[in-house]
């Protein structure tokens, strides 16, 4: 039934983003280290895109171009504000 | 308990008593334009009291109807500006004496400065173009209004908190004497623990914020309320631009109301973001402070690139040239307006990589521009150019918007700009690029859609005189300064010492009064118009023989904008169907329109930020505390309470709609020989010479 | 889930054709709510820049002497289920107020266990503050700790308003019933609350987590 489709989604995703929370949790408190760096940013941005897709129901199809659109152009300006920030400060850093 | 009630403020903070108590030439200045508030308020309570205006003015003050706000954002810009050209003509008039010290002391120079910039950015230009954009992107789009039409009210009185606070700063207290980009750690708690920095701070936060919310507004209407037919490719360039410029708004201010917040915690409760121990770095607030300011920058030329575009095409008869490439520059001028910050701050102590990556990127956003300019000389080429005021902005952009340019990009390159920068050149390059590109723009606007707004031209011979004052006025005022930015002298300074120095200053202060005088000659031009509005009516709402869908209403426009939402085919939708002789034939069926009612919404929000706003720049907390949960509770408040709308009568948008179009199937019209007298009504004849 | 395009005007979870006008009606409303988050990440991204570009100072506490990994987990837990019942609002009002007058229990039900989840949050959030003052970190100490303070706090104060508002919409929907201007209210504050546990994804992975490596 269609009620228990969309129900189903939200669950899979609550499921899917608490996997990807207790990985980085547990490799925190016990492991540490670079690669834990690492795997701490991969799953952040899948839970990201989990929240995206089961939450907040963006997908590449069956929706308007602008609403993809949307949330796209504002990760790449958040990508140049961010990521240009931390350049810029570190570089002013590194020749202080 | 005193300090309880009022915080830190006290009878000397009023200007007034200051000057009673240290009379000198500052005080005297300052004090005579504070006092023209109080005085103007009592002469405008007179005023409307007499002319029984207290219930138009609440009407205007309750409505969402984009053509009335538009207006009173273009009203407040004028005053604005008024103040912003006397800031400009006191410092032009010290420095023109300046050799050695002028007649202002040193912290009434810097906060004039400040004032000066601050004032024009967020309380003249912006104010200004929000104000074309109110009016005239729902019209060019064929809606009726706005998508959020209480958010659009919301935004204005967040604006007009905003200039509150920055006016209330003269009279009570003092501003900010770091400049318009107010720099912590001088415009931190510990040099500069006074007011002026948080009026500084609050002012533009507020009304920043409304700024954002237009943003959002704006682009909204324009993604989701075109009419039928009208697919983004066959949007009038002034919409395209204004599409731009709400990215730009929606993206670039939320750094302005970080750092501003950031400064704001700083100051207000001791944290460490910018000071200079414990950690704090001012490079923060400069970089957020430029990755707002740069966009911002575009935020003030793009809607007067959107004008250029209508005034190439509409006064040369022709259609616009490259349409594609000119909507292609301006995408690419709203996302590499992102990418070029860092210049704003190229001797700041980043490494020569940065720099010229920067630097690059800088350049090439100047590629764009280029194509733009291009595409209107070819529009012009050929077509039935008319030499009308708006012409005159357009060829005064071509020449000295140019130079402006050409000023930036050798400012982008590293390597000149560690000489130039912070010099007098890097004045006169930002003020080459404002007012013969936006300034220009936004007057030329004014003058093509004020007919539509209210039934009548303005006066074309005041017109053209405006628009020679003040591309004279901009020359003589400026261009000197790119001599003495060469010459070594720096900008913001009260004082100088080398006496080769003077004579520039000298024509600059000239050119100074020039302006003065073309701002003057704005409000002539309204009040000669106003005078001879019979004579200058065009009731059929189609003075200038125009292309889009603004044109196709009477004059003045009625509040429902369009009797029948038109269904377009292409661009210049409006010339085609005059071309096909459709454009004025009898509708069959109207129906009755729904329109939001008015509201206090608007009104209520702006008392409530002025309060908070100035609560907190005294210290009285009591009063910033009750003006928050004011504001909470009115939003609650309103989303209880139904939504009005009224419902104008199908019968009644017939009897005019029907009325304007019979007299316009009977009527002649002028071919554009006749554009400037008394025989234009408003309604356009084809030329035997036009090129379509 | 709507999959057709007809279906889907705006985005997230739209209401769908059995609602009739108010479908339509969404799609400016819903899609203006999702522009203005996006100027809201911004300004969240401004302030992760400047807390990235912030070191802790040797002289004062740093993530090591401050931050509860327990406490930061149970925050992680609360919000996230506090997603989960937020979507389950969201479905209901769906799936079971396409006409006027059904029975608001189970939407508000959702609703209420949402706010009580985010209570929960803020209950440990605001500890945790109190905690870190106490041990020698307050915002006021250095540059750091005042771009932890301030972001963290500015997720928190999202976190209370979007309570409020969901109060608001809880009183709302008793007294007026679910009409169309609560609908769309609801869409748009289901968008918010997402908005917030994404926000924090960022928040405990780059400063918590991060912050401990």
């Amino acid at each position: 039934m269609e009620k228990n489709k969309e129900f189903r989604h939200y669950l899979i995703g609550f499921v899917l983003a608490t996997v990807l929370t207790i990985i980085p949790f547990t490799l925190v408190a016990t492991v540490g280290g670079k690669i834990t760096f690492f795997v701490l940013i991969l799953c952040a941005i899948l839970q990201l895109i989990v929240h995206l897709r089961f939450f907040l129901h963006l997908a590449f199809k069956g929706q308007q171009r602008e609403d993809l659109q949307l949330v796209l152009f504002t990760g790449l300006i958040l990508l140049i504000m961010v990521g240009g920030s931390i350049w810029v400060l570190g570089d002013i850093y590194n020749r202080m | 308990m005193f300090e309880a009630i009022f915080g830190r403020l006290t009878w000397d903070s009023i200007i007034l008593v200051q000057a009673v108590e240290q009379p000198n030439v500052n005080t005297f200045i300052t004090a005579s334009a504070a006092a023209m508030m109080p005085i103007g308020g009592v002469m405008i309570v007179a005023l409307l009291t007499w002319m029984k205006w207290w219930k138009p003015l609440f009407e205007w003050l309750t409505s969402v109807d984009h053509k009335k706000i538009g207006t009173m954002y273009i009203i407040f810009a004028v005053i604005m500006l008024f103040r912003g050209v006397v800031e400009g003509m006191l410092m032009r008039a010290n420095q023109a004496v300046g050799l050695n010290g002028g007649f202002l002391s040193s912290d009434h120079f810097n906060q004039l400065f400040t004032t000066h910039g601050t004032n024009m950015i967020f309380f003249v230009a912006m104010p200004f173009l929000f104000g074309l954009i109110n009016i005239v992107v729902p019209l060019q789009i064929g809606a009726r209004d706005v998508a959020f039409p209480r958010l659009n009210q919301i935004s204005l009185g967040l604006t007009a908190a905003g200039g509150f606070l920055f006016m209330i700063s003269l009279m009570i207290g003092e501003f900010s004497t770091g400049g318009w980009t107010g720099y912590p750690s001088f415009t931190g708690r510990l040099v500069n623990p006074g007011v002026g920095p948080d009026y500084y701070i609050l002012a533009i936060a507020i009304s920043g914020i409304g700024s954002t919310l237009t943003g959002v507004n704006f682009s909204v209407t324009i993604y989701k309320m075109r009419t039928a037919g009208m697919n983004f490719m066959r949007m009038p360039l002034f919409t395209w631009t204004a599409l731009c410029t709400s990215i730009l708004l929606i993206f670039a201010m939320p750094p302005l109301t970080a750092c501003c917040a950031m400064l704001g915690l700083d100051r207000f409760l001791g944290f460490h973001f910018f000071t200079n121990d414990m950690g704090g770095n001012l490079m923060n607030f400069i970089n957020l402070f430029w990755m707002f300011g740069h966009p911002e920058v575009y935020i003030l030329v793009l809607p007067a690139f959107g004008v250029m575009s209508e005034i190439a095409s509409t006064y040369s008869g022709k259609r616009l040239y490259g349409y594609t490439s000119i909507v292609a520059a301006t995408m690419c001028i709203a996302v590499l307006s992102f990418t070029v910050w860092l210049p704003h701050f190229f001797t700041m102590g980043q490494s020569a990589t940065v720099n010229a990556a920067f630097g690059v990127a800088t350049m090439l956003i100047a590629i764009p521009t280029g194509v733009k300019i291009y595409d209107w000389l070819a529009t012009l080429w050929g077509g039935r150019i008319r030499f009308t005021a708006p012409m005159i902005y357009l060829c005064g952009f071509f020449v000295l918007f140019t130079i402006g340019g050409l000023s930036g990009v050798i400012l982008a390159s590293p390597t000149l700009d560690y000489q130039l920068h912070n010099s007098q050149f890097l004045v006169a390059h930002f003020h080459n690029v404002i007012i013969p590109g936006v300034l220009f723009g936004i007057l030329a606007g004014i003058h093509i859609w004020f007919p539509k707004i209210y039934g009548f031209r303005l006066m074309e011979s005041y017109s053209r005189i405006t628009a020679f004052l003040w591309a004279i006025g901009f020359i003589l005022t400026f261009m000197p300064l790119y001599q003495t930015g060469l010459m070594g002298m720096t900008r913001r300074t009260v004082a100088y010492e080398d006496p080769a120095l003077v004579p520039w200053m000298i024509v600059s202060g000239i050119g100074a009064l020039v302006l003065g005088l073309a701002f003057l000659f704005i409000l002539l031009t309204i009040f000669v118009s106003v005078l001879n509005r019979k004579k200058l009516a065009v009731p059929f709402g189609d003075p200038w023989d125009g292309r889009t869908l603004e044109w196709w209403t009477p004059a003045p426009t009625p509040e429902w904008n369009f009797a029948v939402l038109p269904k377009v085919n292409g661009v210049d939708a409006f010339t085609e169907a005059k071309a096909k002789g459709t454009a004025y034939q009898p509708i069959e069926k109207y129906e009755d329109i729904e329109m939001p009612a008015n509201t206090y919404y608007g009104l209520i929000i702006a008392a409530m930020a002025s309060g908070f706003g100035f609560g907190l720049v005294w210290h009285m907390w009591w009063l910033a505390i009750a003006s928050l949960l004011g504001a909470i509770a009115t939003a609650i408040i309103y989303a209880f309470l139904p939504q009005k709308t009224y419902i104008i009568p199908a019968a009644e948008v017939r009897e005019i709609d029907e009325a304007w179009r019979r007299a316009a199937r009977e009527s002649r019209g002028i071919t554009r020989d006749d554009e400037s007298n008394e025989a234009n009504k408003g309604l356009a004849r084809p030329d035997n010479i036009t090129n379509p | 889930m709507s999959s057709s395009t007809r279906q889907s005007l705006h985005p997230g979870l739209n209401l769908g054709e059995e609602h009739g006008d108010d479908h339509l009606e969404a799609e400016t409303s819903v899609f203006g709510f999702w522009v203005f988050m996006m100027s809201d990440l911004v300004t969240f991204g401004m302030f992760f820049a400047v807390f990235a570009t912030t070191m802790p100072l040797p002289c004062c506490p740093g993530p090591k002497e401050l931050f509860d990994l327990g406490s930061v987990a149970w925050q992680t837990a609360f919000l996230l289920a506090s997603s989960l019942t937020s979507g389950m609002a969201i479905l209901t009002l769906k799936q079971e107020h396409a006409a006027q007058g059904a029975c608001t229990k189970k939407l508000v039900f959702w609703l209420l266990v949402t706010v009580l989840l985010g209570c929960g949050f803020l209950y440990r959030e605001i500890s945790d503050f109190i905690s870190m003052a106490a041990a020698g970190g307050p915002p006021t100490r250095s540059g750091y700790l005042s771009a932890l303070w301030s972001l963290v706090g500015l997720h928190g104060l999202h976190v209370t308003g979007g309570l409020i508002w969901c109060l608001v919409i809880v009183a709302g929907i008793l007294v007026r019933g679910v009409d169309l201007r609560w609908k769309l209210t609801l869409l748009r504050w289901a968008v918010f609350w997402h908005f917030l546990d994404v926000v924090w994804i960022a928040i405990f992975s780059f400063i918590f987590l991060g912050g401990l490596l």
